[in-house]
């Protein structure tokens, strides 16, 4: 009788696909999003972007449609008014193509000279490379050890102030390094934090190894309250990254004609407590069907209705934080 | 009076008949890959007992309702372990009034189903409680020893009531009891590793295997500070619309033909 059993079990699969397929199609009819600059109950102060891949595809091709998806989601929260962006890759692809992404970015987020307004080009400081943070002084052996493995990489774009204090651009290299002696601080208009999973379980081990280290691991340490407050502001301190409010889970290369549900592919877990998830687990099915796409088909980087359909379910959504 | 007979004819056919379709449906959904380790956030009590006009007591105890039918589904599609999130750190902000129900509704439901002849005895489940079980009130505190001593020679399943658990503090008690490990043996100089680690988070010591599925109720989309170090892997993350109180078969079965599909497809 177990062929009987698997013989309805497949029925019941086909019956699923087919009715997740029209669900899909009809959805992909309807966008009810809003505007980017649409005025929302609550935006995200902190978005991430998981960028989730295959091993099967073209990996030029996936570090291309990476890459773009970061250029559009900074230009997207620059517009929108989000003023972080956490970008990740499980395997660290965006990690290894920094350089490329601080000039992508600046082409996207670069202004002309505005007379008027006194708005101007926006400048990269060179940030360390994520296993180095040679920039800083460690306050002790323990700090030390667990910056140097936390590989999270900071783009920080900063507008310049004011026209009288302008420095010339040459046209040639707009990256330039920020000397705090001469100019006042700027604030940062989009801080970007490129992260891999090695920011994540990897980098926790490294904190942990730092208390083993430290000579002030002792009693006090007894208390997970205490390890849980140094923790946060290790992971989630300066050369850490923040809680994300907002999650977008994209595929960047959508395998087969099934939905696939979310899945977090290795993210940081430590500063996904209260994290809000969207991810459009349908859009498999779409695009497969409609692009006749198989597992070498180049990809896709991420969409501006999936971003604002996004910003729409997080200003919708309630918070009650345990009570 | 022959009326009120064939009336309860009636509804007994009928539920016969659900149940014999159920126990069908769950044969057939057994033909396939089964996930050996599912979690769930039991999420929408309060909301499902507003929306029925009834009290949040109510509401908790239609809850657990709820948890004995999935518990006795998933017992019957042989699903090795599941994790259930009973109570969080955090929800030790709400009224002392609620807390204390929750309190009384744990101590006097677990001690019921643990006992012999009902659903862990009949399924041979082991009861593991995680958390941290310090902020527990003493009289919970021993009835859920007293749960865990009664289970303990059980072996087919397991099932996880975390209460009161936080996946940071999770983490936190993993690193301190793997750190106080090295010192033990006089390793400072040596490294911990993300194993080390692993090896000792809760559900970890509680003999679960891997996280295959968490399902969280109610339409809210985040973990909640719920196993955050065991899902954020290759775990399907589920999120049904449904209230906890009124989870049953019929939302469980796409989640497991969703993992069905991995399975296959990997």
């Amino acid at each position: 009788m177990s062929w009987l059993a698997s013989l309805t079990l497949s029925v019941l699969h086909a019956v699923y696909w087919l009715v997740t397929f029209v669900k899909s199609v009809r959805n992909s009819f309807q966008d009810t999003s809003g505007p980017l600059t649409a005025k929302r109950r609550k935006l995200p102060l902190h978005l991430a972007l998981l960028l989730a891949t295959s091993h099967e595809t073209d990996s030029n091709i996936t570090e291309e449609n990476m890459i773009e998806s970061v250029e559009r989601a900074a230009s997207w929260c620059h517009a929108a008014g989000i003023m972080r962006l956490t970008v990740y890759d499980r395997g660290g692809i965006l990690s290894r193509t920094i350089p490329e992404i601080r000039q992508r970015l600046l082409k996207h987020l670069d202004a002309s000279p505005d007379e008027s307004t006194g708005s101007s080009e926006i400048e990269f400081p060179l940030t360390p490379p994520p296993s180095d943070d040679s920039g800083s002084r460690p306050l002790s052996p323990a700090a030390a050890h667990s910056l140097l493995k936390l590989h999270v990489a900071t783009i920080r774009a900063l507008d310049k102030p004011g026209k009288g204090k302008q420095r010339p651009n040459n046209g040639k290299n707009v990256v330039k390094r920020r000397r705090l002696s001469r100019r006042e601080p700027a604030a940062p208009s989009l801080i970007v934090h490129i992260v891999s999973r090695q920011s994540g379980k990897p980098a926790i081990a490294s904190a942990a190894t730092g208390l083993l280290r430290s000579h002030t691991f002792s009693g006090a340490h007894n208390c997970t309250t205490s390890i849980e407050h140094e923790f946060n502001q290790t992971l989630e301190g300066e050369n850490g990254f923040p809680s994300p409010d907002l999650m977008i889970v994209h595929d960047i290369c959508p395998r087969g004609s099934y939905k696939t549900p979310l899945e977090l592919h290795g993210f940081p877990p430590w500063q996904i407590r209260l994290t809000e998830f969207f991810y459009d687990e349908n859009l498999t099915v779409k695009k497969s069907w409609w692009n006749r796409q198989t597992i070498d088909t180049p990809g896709r980087p991420l969409g501006e209705i999936e971003f604002r359909r996004a910003l729409d379910e997080f200003g919708a959504a309630e918070m009650r934080l345990g009570k | 009076m022959i009326f009120q007979l064939i009336s309860r004819c009636c509804s007994w056919l009928a539920d016969t008949a659900a149940s014999n379709a159920q126990r069908l449906l769950l044969a057939v959904l057994a033909a396939g890959p089964i996930p050996r380790h599912v979690a769930f956030v039991m999420d929408g009590n309060r909301r499902y007992a507003r929306m029925h006009q009834k009290k949040i007591q109510q509401g908790h105890s239609e809850g657990f309702l709820a948890l004995r039918r999935v518990l006795e589904i998933c017992m019957r599609l042989n699903i090795h372990c599941v994790s259930v999130y009973a109570f969080a750190i955090e929800n030790f902000k709400r009224s002392p009034e609620e807390v204390e129900a929750l309190m009384n509704l744990a101590q006097e439901k677990l001690l019921e189903i643990c006992q012999h002849g009902d659903l862990l005895d009949e399924y041979g489940v082991r009861l593991n409680v995680l958390g941290n079980k310090a902020l527990l009130p003493r009289d919970v505190s021993a009835a859920m020893a007293k749960a865990e001593d009664m289970t303990r020679h059980n072996n087919r399943a397991i099932l996880n009531l975390c209460m009161p658990y936080a996946a940071r503090n999770d983490i936190a008690t993993a690193v301190s009891s793997a750190v106080h490990n090295a010192l033990e043996k006089d390793d400072t100089t040596g490294e911990i590793m993300e194993d080390d680690i692993d090896a000792r988070m809760m559900t970890s010591v509680a003999g679960s295997p891997p996280l295959d599925i968490l399902v969280r109720t109610s339409g809210v989309k985040r973990l909640s500070d719920y196993l955050l170090w065991q899902c954020c892997e290759d775990t399907q993350l589920q999120f049904s619309s449904t209230y906890w109180p009124d989870f049953s078969l019929r939302d469980f079965i796409p989640i497991i033909l969703d993992y069905q599909q991995k399975v296959w497809s990997s």
